[in-house]
Parts: C-alpha cells; sequence; structure tokens
C-alpha cells in the first residue's frame, strides 16, 4: 500500500476545501476593502462577465470528466460570433443565423470527438489543429476585424439576448444557470453522465463494463463545441458585434476555472459545481483587479500565474489530461 | 474442501483440442479443458506454461487457432469479451478493474443501468437490488465509499458481485490472493465455496498450492502450452504436481562451464525498497551467474531496478565492488560498472526507431565523441565488431532494430553493454519470447561475460534454464529471499517446491 | 486489444503500410513542392524573378528560425507556443536598450538572455514539475505577452535603433539579404546540433524512448530542459531580425508565427521514415510554407483562406504522421 506522503493530503485539503475557502476569503475581502465591488451596478457586470465563461467551461467539464482536453474551445467562441454576424450581415434572419452557428460549433465539436475518440489522435493535437481550423475560418469570414450587428441587421431580439434583462436578470446568466444546470444534471444524475466518468476514471474498466468510448468521447466533445459556439453567440450579442478574437481568452481561462474545481467532489476527477466556483473565483479576481485601476498588462501576467497555479495544484491524478503524446 | 460428486453430464465448459500459436511460439498445443457446473477447477503451471493465454481465450481476448469451444454441450465461439460476457463468462482480474473514485453503488451498475432507466439513475431501485445481491454473497460493504477507499480485498468482491449479479455462470480468477492478508483470503474463500455450491463455476489460477489444496475439486497441470494432467484434488500431493510441472523441455544445447568465482562484484545488505523488497541479503562474486526465480510478484524485477538505481531504497546497502554505493538514477549505476537488461526489451531496452548501431552504441558513444560530435563512422566500426562477435542477425548495421527478430533484439539489448566492460549485469528475463537457437546463443553470450570476469544476476521464469545456467539460485517470493540454493544442491522439482510450497526446509 | 477498433481506426493503425507507400508518402512532399514551383514559375509570370525569390527568402527567414527552435521541441514530444511572445519580447528589450544608450553587443545580449530565460521558465515546469507543455508555454506566452505591453506602456519602440542593427535586417552580405544568411546559419547550426552532436542523439533518443533512454544513463529532463532553451534562443534571434527589418519594436503580438511555425514543422515529419521530426524536413517544410504563401500573395490569395490552408495542411500532417507512428506501434 503507497504510503501517502504529506504532500499529497496537502492537495487533497487543498482540493477539497481550498477552493471554497478561497472563494469566500477573496469576496470577503473584496467586500470589504474595495468600496466599488459593493455597487448593485458592478454586480451586474460581473453576471454578465461570468455567464460567458461559465458556459464554455462547464461543456469543457464534460469534456475533462471522459479524460480529455479540448484547447479549441476558445477559438469556437470567436468563430461562432463572426459566424453570426457574418450570416446576419449577408441577410440571413437571426434565428437562422443562430441555428446554423451553433450547427458550426457541433460540427466542430464532433471533428474533435472523431479525431479524438475514433483515430486516437492525443487531445491536445487534435483540438489544437481544430483551433487552428476554426482560426482559418475565422479570418476568411471577417479578414480579422469584427463584424458589427446593428439593430437594423438583426433585430432586438437578438441584441437583447446579450444585453437584455429579463425580470432583472441578466439574459445571458439566465442562459448560463440553464446550461449548467443541464449539464450538472446530465453528469451527476444520469446514466451517460455515470458512463462519462467510467471512461475518464478507468478506461480498461468501462471496457469491461460494457461502455462504448468512442461514442462517449465523441458526445463529450459535441457538447463542448454546442457549449462554446452558444457562449460565442451571447458574446457577439453583448459585444454588438462579431469580433475574431472575443473568445480567445476563454481556452486558457476555461481550463483554468475547470481545474480549479478539480478535486471538490470527487478527488482528482471535475465536477460542474466546482468548475462555477473556479469561475466565480476567476470572475471576482478580475473584476476586483479591474477596479482596483490594476493595469491591462498587469492583469494579464497575473491571470496567467492564476493558472498556473490552478493546474500545479490540481493535483497530479488531474494532469494525466495535460500529456501530450 | 467440499466434497462433492459430479457426475460426467455436467460438463459446463468444455474446450477441446485448443491450440493456439504466437509468432514464434505455440502457446497452446490441443488442449483440452472442462469444467463442471458448480466446481472450483483449478489451473496450475509455471510463468509461460500457458495458463493466460488459455484464460484469455476463453474469455475471449484472444482467438484460438484451433480447437472447440462447447457451453452446455453447444458448441460456440467466443471472439471477444463481450461474447465472453454473453455467455456468462466473467473475470476477475488482479488490477483494479472498477472505477477508482466512483462508488461502490456507482461501480455496480455503470454500463449496465438500462436494466433501470431510460435517463435518470434510479438509485433507489440501484440500491435495493445492489442489497440484496451482497446479502446472498454475505458481502458486507458499505455502497457509498468510492471504491478506492475500499481494501484489496473489498474491491475484489465488488467485482465478484457485480460479475456474479451479471449471472455470470464461469468466474475467472487470476492470483486473487496475491495481495490480500489471511483474514481476507479467508473471507475470499468463503465466498467462493459459497458460490460454487450455488452452481458457479469458478477457474482458479494460483501458485500457492496450499490455498488450493483448501479450495479446488479438480487441478488442471499445464507445461510447454500442453495438459499434463487433470487429476480430482483427491489424489494429487504436491510431489505429484511437481512431477507433472516438471522435465527436460527443450535440448541441452549448453554446456555450463565451472569458473572460479573471484572477489565479491555486489553485496546487498537487508535491502529494503519503498513498497516491495523487505530485507533482501545475497551476494554476487566475478565470474558468477546467479539465477533469481519466484512466482509473478515476488519481487526480482524490483531488486535489480534497485540496484541500478530505477528504483528508489527505502533502506539498507548495496556494495559494488568494495564500495557502498547509492545509486540515484541508472546514470550514476552505470558509472558503478553495473548494467541493465530490462525485461521489457521494447519499452525499456531498445530505441525501436533508431538502427542497430545507434542502439548498441547507446551507452557508450559519448566516450569516444570528445568534442561533442557523432563519430558515426566509428560507431558503426565498434557496432559491427559487436554484432559480429554476438552474432547478430540484420540486414546491415543500420537495420532500424525494430526489424529484427525477437532474438536478435535481445541480443542487441545485451550488447549494448559490452562496449561498457560492465562489471555487473542485471538480466531480466532475457530468453523471454525467443526461439529456442536464440536462447542457447545468449546462454554463450552470458557465460562469456562471466568468463572475463563480469558477475551477473539471471531472473528467468523458466526454472530448467536457471538450473542449467546458475552457479547459485535464489528463490524469491513476496520481496524476499526465501532460500537460497547452490549448483550442485538444485534442481527443479526443489525449486518448485519451494515457490508453490513455501517451504523452507 | 481489448475493443474491437471500428473500420476508421482499423484502417489506419492495423493497416500495414508498405515500405513502398511509405517512401511514396516521403518523397511526395518533395515531389509536392517540385511540383507546385513549377506551377507557380509557369502561371505566374513575376514568380520567376530574382527579386521576388529574394523576397521569398526574406519573408520566411524569420519564421524559419523559429521553425528550426520548435523543430527541437518537438523531437522528444513536448509543444511550445509561447513562440510568438518570445519573438516579440526579445524584439522590444533589444530595441529599448539601444534606445536607452546601449551599444548593439549589450541589447543583443539582452534580447538573447530574454530567449534563455523564457526556455528555462518553459522547461522547468513542464519537466520538472510534470505540466503539459502546452498548458505551460501557452500561459507563459501569455504572461510575456503581458510583460510585452507592460514594460512598453504600449507604445512602439523606435528611438536609438543603430545602424549596425539594422543592417541584421536589411543590409546584404555578398549579395544575400543578412536574414537569409542568419537563417541558412541558423538552420546548419540546428542540423549539426540535432543530427550530428552528442547531445542531438541522446534527444532523439529520449523523443524515441523515454524510458529506454534513462536506462542507459541519458538524463531524459535535462536533455529536454535544454531543447526548450534553444527553442526560445531561436525565436529571441527570430525577434532580433525581425525588428532589425522594419526598424521598431511592437509590443503587440502576431498570432501567426505558432501556427505556421507548426506547420512547417509537421510538414518536415511526413519526410521522415518515423513519421519524426527533422532539422532537413523543417528545411523542407519552410520552402515549401515559403513557396506557398510567396505564390498566393502574387495572386492576390486573402490572408484568411491562406490561413485555412495552414490549418488543412495541419491537419494532414498530423493525421499522416499519427498514421505512420502508429502503425509503427
Amino acid at each position: 500500500m503507497h504510503r501517502k506522503n504529506n504532500w499529497s493530503s496537502v492537495s487533497n485539503w487543498l482540493g477539497r476545501y481550498g477552493t471554497f475557502s478561497a472563494l469566500l476569503i477573496i469576496t470577503a475581502s473584496f467586500l470589504i476593502f474595495i468600496p466599488n465591488f459593493r455597487s448593485f451596478s458592478n454586480f451586474k457586470a460581473l453576471m454578465f462577465q461570468v455567464s460567458m465563461l461559465v458556459i464554455v467551461s462547464a461543456g469543457l467539464t464534460i469534456v475533462f470528466s471522459v479524460g480529455e482536453t479540448d484547447i479549441s474551445t476558445g477559438a469556437i467562441v470567436s468563430l461562432s460570433g463572426v459566424f453570426a454576424a457574418f450570416l446576419m450581415v449577408k441577410n440571413v434572419s437571426p434565428i437562422f443565423a443562430i441555428v446554423i452557428t451553433i450547427l458550426g460549433g457541433v460540427i466542430l465539436g464532433a471533428m474533435n470527438g472523431i479525431m479524438i475518440g475514433y483515430l486516437r489522435v492525443p487531445a491536445l493535437l487534435g483540438t489544437f489543429v481544430t483551433s487552428i481550423i476554426a482560426l482559418g475560418i475565422n479570418y476568411l469570414l471577417g479578414l480579422g476585424s469584427s463584424i458589427r450587428i446593428t439593430k437594423e441587421l438583426s433585430g432586438d431580439f437578438y441584441l437583447s439576448l446579450g444585453g437584455g434583462y429579463l425580470l432583472g436578470i441578466p439574459i445571458p446568466f439566465i442562459f448560463a444557470v440553464i446550461i449548467t444546470v443541464i449539464l450538472l444534471i446530465l453528469l451527476e444524475k444520469t446514466k451517460w453522465g455515470l458512463r462519462m466518468y467510467a471512461v475518464g476514471g478507468n478506461r480498461e474498466a468501462a471496457v469491461t463494463f460494457g461502455i462504448n468510448i468512442r461514442k462517449v468521447k465523441l458526445a463529450a466533445f459535441i457538447i463542448s463545441g454546442f457549449c462554446s459556439s452558444i457562449a460565442g453567440l451571447l458574446l457577439s450579442a453583448r459585444l454588438g458585434a462579431g469580433s475574431p478574437i472575443g473568445g480567445d481568452a476563454y481556452t486558457l481561462d476555461a481550463i483554468a476555472a475547470t481545474f480549479v474545481g478539480v478535486s471538490m467532489f470527487r478527488e482528482g476527477e471535475p465536477h460542474i459545481g466546482g468548475t462555477i466556483l473556479g469561475v466565480l473565483i476567476m470572475g471576482i479576481l478580475v473584476n476586483g483587479m479591474r477596479l482596483l485601476g490594476i493595469s491591462y498588462e498587469m492583469q494579464i501576467i497575473l491571470r496567467g500565474l492564476f493558472i498556473l497555479a490552478a493546474v500545479a495544484t490540481a493535483g497530479k491524478r488531474a494532469l494525466f489530461r495535460t500529456k501530450l503524446f | 474442501m467440499i466434497s462433492r460428486d459430479f457426475s460426467m453430464t455436467d460438463n459446463l465448459l468444455e474446450l477441446t483440442n485448443i491450440t493456439k500459436t504466437f509468432p514464434g511460439v505455440k502457446a497452446l498445443n490441443a488442449v483440452n479443458f472442462s469444467a463442471r457446473r458448480g466446481e472450483i477447477h483449478a489451473l496450475i503451471g509455471e510463468n509461460g506454461a500457458g495458463k493466460s493465454t488459455l484464460i484469455k481465450i476463453i474469455s475471449g481476448i484472444y482467438n484460438k487457432d484451433s480447437g472447440d469451444i462447447r457451453i452446455n454441450g453447444e458448441k460456440i465461439e467466443i471472439s471477444s469479451p463481450k461474447e465472453a460476457r454473453q455467455n456468462g463468462i466473467s473475470t476477475i482480474h488482479q488490477e483494479l478493474n472498477l472505477v477508482p473514485f466512483l462508488t461502490v453503488l456507482e461501480n455496480f451498475w455503470v454500463g449496465r443501468e438500462d436494466d433501470f432507466t431510460k435517463m435518470f439513475l434510479n438509485k433507489q431501485k440501484m440500491r435495493s437490488q445492489t442489497e440484496t445481491i451482497f446479502k446472498r454473497l454475505e458481502i458486507n460493504i458499505p455502497l457509498d465509499v468510492p471504491v478506492k477507499k475500499l481494501s484489496v480485498a473489498n474491491q475484489q468482491m465488488v467485482s465478484i458481485a457485480r460479475a456474479i449479479s451479471e449471472e455470470a455462470k464461469i468466474l475467472i480468477m487470476d492470483e486473487p490472493t496475491a495481495r490480500l492478508t489471511a483474514d481476507e483470503i479467508n473471507i475470499l474463500f468463503s465466498t467462493i465455496k459459497k458460490l460454487a455450491e450455488q452452481g458457479v463455476t469458478i477457474i482458479y489460477i494460483s501458485h500457492r498450492l496450499e490455498e488450493i489444496f483448501q479450495l479446488a475439486h479438480r487441478i488442471t497441470i499445464l507445461k510447454d502450452g500442453e495438459v499434463q494432467g487433470t487429476i480430482p484434488i483427491k489424489e494429487a500431493t504436491v510431489s505429484n504436481i511437481v512431477n507433472m510441472m516438471v522435465g527436460q523441455n527443450y535440448e541441452n544445447r549448453f554446456k555450463k562451464v565451472q569458473i572460479d568465482p573471484g572477489d565479491k562484484v555486489l553485496e546487498c545488505i537487508d535491502l529494503c525498497d519503498k513498497t516491495k523488497l523487505k530485507n533482501v541479503s545475497f551476494s554476487v562474486r566475478s565470474g558468477e551467474i546467479v539465477g533469481v526465480v519466484g512466482p509473478v510478484g515476488s519481487g526480482r524485477t524490483e531488486l535489480v531496478k534497485a540496484i541500478f538505481g530505477d528504483n528508489p531504497i527505502h533502506s539498507g546497502k548495496i556494495i559494488v565492488d568494495g564500495k557502498v554505493v547509492h545509486p540515484k538514477n541508472p546514470a550514476s549505476a552505470i558509472k558503478n560498472g553495473i548494467a541493465l537488461i530490462p525485461e521489457d526489451r521494447r519499452g525499456e531496452g531498445l530505441i525501436m526507431h533508431m538502427d542497430v548501431a545507434e542502439n548498441v552504441t547507446l551507452p557508450t558513444f559519448a566516450q569516444w565523441s570528445p568534442l561533442g560530435f557523432l563519430r558515426r563512422r566509428l560507431d558503426h566500426k565498434i557496432a559491427k565488431e559487436i554484432a559480429k562477435k554476438v552474432d547478430i542477425r540484420m540486414a546491415s548495421i543500420t537495420q532500424r532494430v525494430r526489424y529484427l527478430s525477437g532474438g536478435n533484439q535481445q541480443k542487441v539489448v545485451v550488447s549494448k553493454w559490452l562496449v561498457k566492460k560492465s562489471r555487473l549485469f542485471l538480466m531480466d528475463e532475457p530468453t523471454a519470447g525467443i526461439d529456442v537457437g536464440a536462447k542457447a546463443e545468449i546462454y554463450n553470450l552470458v557465460s562469456n561475460l562471466v568468463s572475463e570476469g563480469a558477475g551477473v544476476i539471471f531472473i528467468s521464469s523458466e526454472i530448467p534454464e536457471v538450473v542449467n545456467i546458475s552457479d547459485r539460485i535464489l528463490v524469491m517470493r513476496s520481496g524476499t529471499i526465501v532460500k537460497q540454493f547452490d549448483r550442485s544442491e538444485a534442481s527443479e522439482e526443489k525449486i518448485l517446491n519451494v515457490i508453490l510450497g513455501g517451504e523452507i526446509s | 486489444m481489448d475493443q474491437k477498433e471500428n473500420g476508421l481506426e482499423k484502417f489506419f493503425s492495423k493497416k500495414k503500410i508498405s515500405t513502398n507507400t511509405n517512401i511514396l508518402i516521403r518523397y511526395s512532399t518533395l515531389m509536392a513542392l517540385i511540383a507546385v514551383a513549377i506551377i507557380f514559375s509557369i502561371t505566374i509570370p513575376s514568380f520567376l524573378t530574382i527579386r521576388n525569390l529574394e523576397n521569398l527568402l526574406v519573408q520566411m527567414a524569420v519564421l524559419g528560425i523559429v521553425a528550426v527552435g520548435l523543430t527541437f521541441v518537438t523531437i522528444p514530444g513536448e509543444m511550445d507556443v509561447s513562440l510568438g511572445s518570445v519573438v516579440t519580447l526579445a524584439g522590444v528589450f533589444a530595441v529599448s536598450l539601444m534606445g536607452k544608450g546601449f551599444g548593439l553587443i549589450p541589447s543583443l545580449a539582452a534580447a538573447m538572455i530574454v530567449g534563455i530565460i523564457s526556455g528555462l521558465i518553459n522547461g522547468l515546469i513542464s519537466i520538472y514539475g510534470h505540466i503539459s507543455s502546452l498548458i505551460v508555454t501557452l500561459t507563459i506566452g501569455a504572461i510575456l505577452d503581458g510583460v510585452s505591453l507592460l514594460y512598453t506602456g504600449g507604445y512602439r519602440l523606435y528611438k536609438g535603433i543603430l545602424p549596425s542593427y539594422l543592417f541584421i535586417g536589411t543590409g546584404k552580405l555578398f549579395g544575400i539579404p543578412m536574414p537569409v544568411v542568419i537563417m541558412f546559419v541558423v538552420v546548419f547550426i540546428g542540423f549539426i546540433l540535432a543530427h550530428k552532436t552528442v547531445y542531438g542523439r541522446r534527444l532523439f533518443s529520449v523523443g524515441g524512448n523515454f524510458n529506454a533512454a534513462r536506462l542507459v544513463g541519458i538524463n531524459p529532463k535535462l536533455t529536454t530542459l535544454l531543447a526548450f532553451v534553444f527553442c526560445s534562443l531561436c525565436s529571441a534571434m527570430a525577434g532580433i531580425i525581425a525588428t532589425a527589418r522594419v526598424g521598431t519594436a511592437e509590443p503587440f503580438v502576431r498570432f501567426g508565427y505558432v501556427m505556421d511555425a507548426f506547420a512547417i514543422v509537421f510538414i518536415g515529419t511526413t519526410t521522415s521514415a518515423e513519421g519524426e521530426p527533422s532539422i532537413p524536413g523543417t528545411l523542407l517544410g519552410i520552402i515549401i510554407l515559403g513557396v506557398l504563401s510567396n505564390g498566393m500573395n502574387l495572386i492576390g490569395v486573402p490572408f484568411s483562406a491562406q490561413n485555412i490552408l495552414k490549418g488543412v495542411i495541419i491537419l494532414f500532417t498530423v493525421l499522416i504522421s499519427s498514421i505512420i507512428r502508429n502503425q509503427k506501434k
């Protein structure tokens, strides 16, 4: 029997309680020390900011649960916004544009799933390739500049999806809640979720249990692509434009948020609840940094350090997802 | 031991004339094997006798080359693990075949929850059904604990329970007691006996005769891919079993040259590593071949890896040529004149995509490249000399080792240390998977090494080979040396006795 | 063994590619290059002119140097996506030091040091921290971008550039543009280092079989660490040349470097019998990509379409080298 050394128990504890405590401490200190943080308008801004990241991260969590990684998320987010805007400029109705864009996200996700599930391409490589292709299409459509989505083009409906409120709650937030709840139920309460965890937890055992590994992984990547495209649509609706670089930060941020949530409920394993907390922490940190007047460049550096820390403390078990070959 | 009366028509599983060949090796030759309903049938044989091949054919992992499989008299084909399961055949593995962080309940049902539900897991139903089965098997394990927190014994129980609830009629157990305590073994045995009473057939593989005598109804002895005999346990004794397992199985092409041993090249004193080895003490002299035998999992590989610096040491001393050494990594061991021929030649012994010259000169080419530049011509020259000395059959010195036969690959693995003039060679299964002719060549190689003053540790699972070549033999079990034999007193029977029965007299 | 593979998988992993087919794949890349070059020469009047060819080479010089560095990291199976950020930061440092009055040598040295330190950080965290090199270098790249922005305050730097520095980017040696000279020198050094030195063989050994390399006394971690350092060093050199060509250092990162460099290295892997990266292969990749980009520019293909093409090329080459590698297992 392996003797557990001190480091692994610390990381164990960090995993279980660290996240939640960190969130509490950070929120509490910000509430106390940063006056603007307490304002309602800031709170609303915060809700907008985290909504998109939560949706992407939730999709990524599903991919993590089957033991894989996805670094094409940001590229799909950016592409979705540009694609939808492009379609609407070409006089496609907003509803159609939404549907086709989501379909695009699903197709890209399926591409990932086939490469990784069926062709045994390593996840890092496969999703990297997808992100490059998405980038290429992105540039093809928008030539590198944002495509404005004006009211005349898309009608109020589309823009309100990103910027509007329902009963005082920002609509993207509502989307975020709905999607995360659905995915949470999927992972924790349905048989498919259980199988996903099994595939990620012990591939050979999953095979013996009669689970079709390839299908499960394909489904996971499709879900991730789907989530990324939805987040991209919401983002473009909020910005009022399809920005070719809008989603770039999401790739790493989603990874960090999901890693932060690892080990919260099951050691070494991701969990939608943990991911949500991870997103909240990041969102609050970024928000706080901005309110403190920290320069944009410094924020980038701090965010990078945070990501490294999140990944490093996720524990060795979770890191196998990050191996290349 | 239960005494039961079986009628001949009770055959649940029948294998007739099963043959399976792998490239270069005939793993099973016209094997007949049958198991009756509710029988505990033990399968025994040395490493490489064909036991694992046989059960892999039964469980659908391998396809037989020829022969028939019948279940309940009906001829069937088992071409995949899924089909095996559908026929009621289930294997309980040694490695954990459950998902570690999922709970007992989840592991029990994942993959077949269709029994209950279209979508949502009906935890109530799952729980009550699981409890029923656990009760029937008298298993007392909490359902909501992650499986990784259970003891190995309990994890096994969960696997067994799942197999039974999947209506397994035949349960294959491969060395199930390897990591169990004495109490846990007793509980396992009572469970197995209960299952047998309830009509489940159990095929039980083990090298521990004492367990087999407690459990089995019949025992089948395999040797070199052939059935030596199937006898009811009443008629079995340690000596007649050992007799069936023993015997010269190939021509003795190797003539041992006796060499007077010189000074101690290696001495280990009370060596313990972090997980397996316990107080290992022995020595190897210059000119000596020390054979190491023992069942799988006895720590042989861990021992040589510890000496080579690839397995962290917890306590104890290693003395090489009179100096105490602390090998922290292979590089320092190599500097001390130690060479390792690893068990897994493809995974650890060769760089498959590089050619013969590169592989043969890998530990040493830096020596003659002082400015840091490769000297390919010199590499080739030296490699050619070595290849000639050792008779490596290859298309050219620049042929990639991937394309060599197993025997020649092994020669590359061994010969790369010849330039280094190592003093101590640690050889882990050096003749595994090689044909008879190549084996003889390896023996000659080893013989030459010791005649030039090196000491050799020779790990092998083929006892006749070890008896033939060694000056002394160490028998290991559970991480420690249980007996040392001198060449003059060693015989296959005696060694097998120690391995199987744990006799230390 | 435990799960029957589906048709597609079976095709890719079980089908033994005969030696002939293998050779076909390897030379097809070279043949494709020749074919494309011929087609361009015929259909585009300005292609075969000296001026254009010179242009082509200069354009590829910066990228080529980065690709050579990247090759080293991919040999042991790692990745480095901080390339573009190192290029930027190195250039920023060099130009800013000159602006502060430092001479040529100190400024160049500063840029190189940036490369060395970045490589060390990348390597140490990935290898000794057991974290995927992709994630580490992605993050470090982001952090370096932040540092560039912070250091320059978002401004372009151009003050105080020395003529000798500009010569690196715009001068000529025996009629050949300096960037091209430097690129060939780097390719040459890279070739020697990877294929003709003890270190190179160790690196390939680690890439071929990490454990086997360890068990013959090689230190795989150190060997890989050095690869990271060399890679970032190359990126730093590329940064010097890039800024020397235009006389300014911009803190805004060009995304293109990473994608193009990977495309080049992956094209190179198709020329090896084992699907391995190699310097000659990378050189071929540099030329192919250079010819393609140049030709497409002359025709007037939009930048975005070129990107998709590069993406497709990467996809293809990844799949091909996956096939080659898988069926060797």
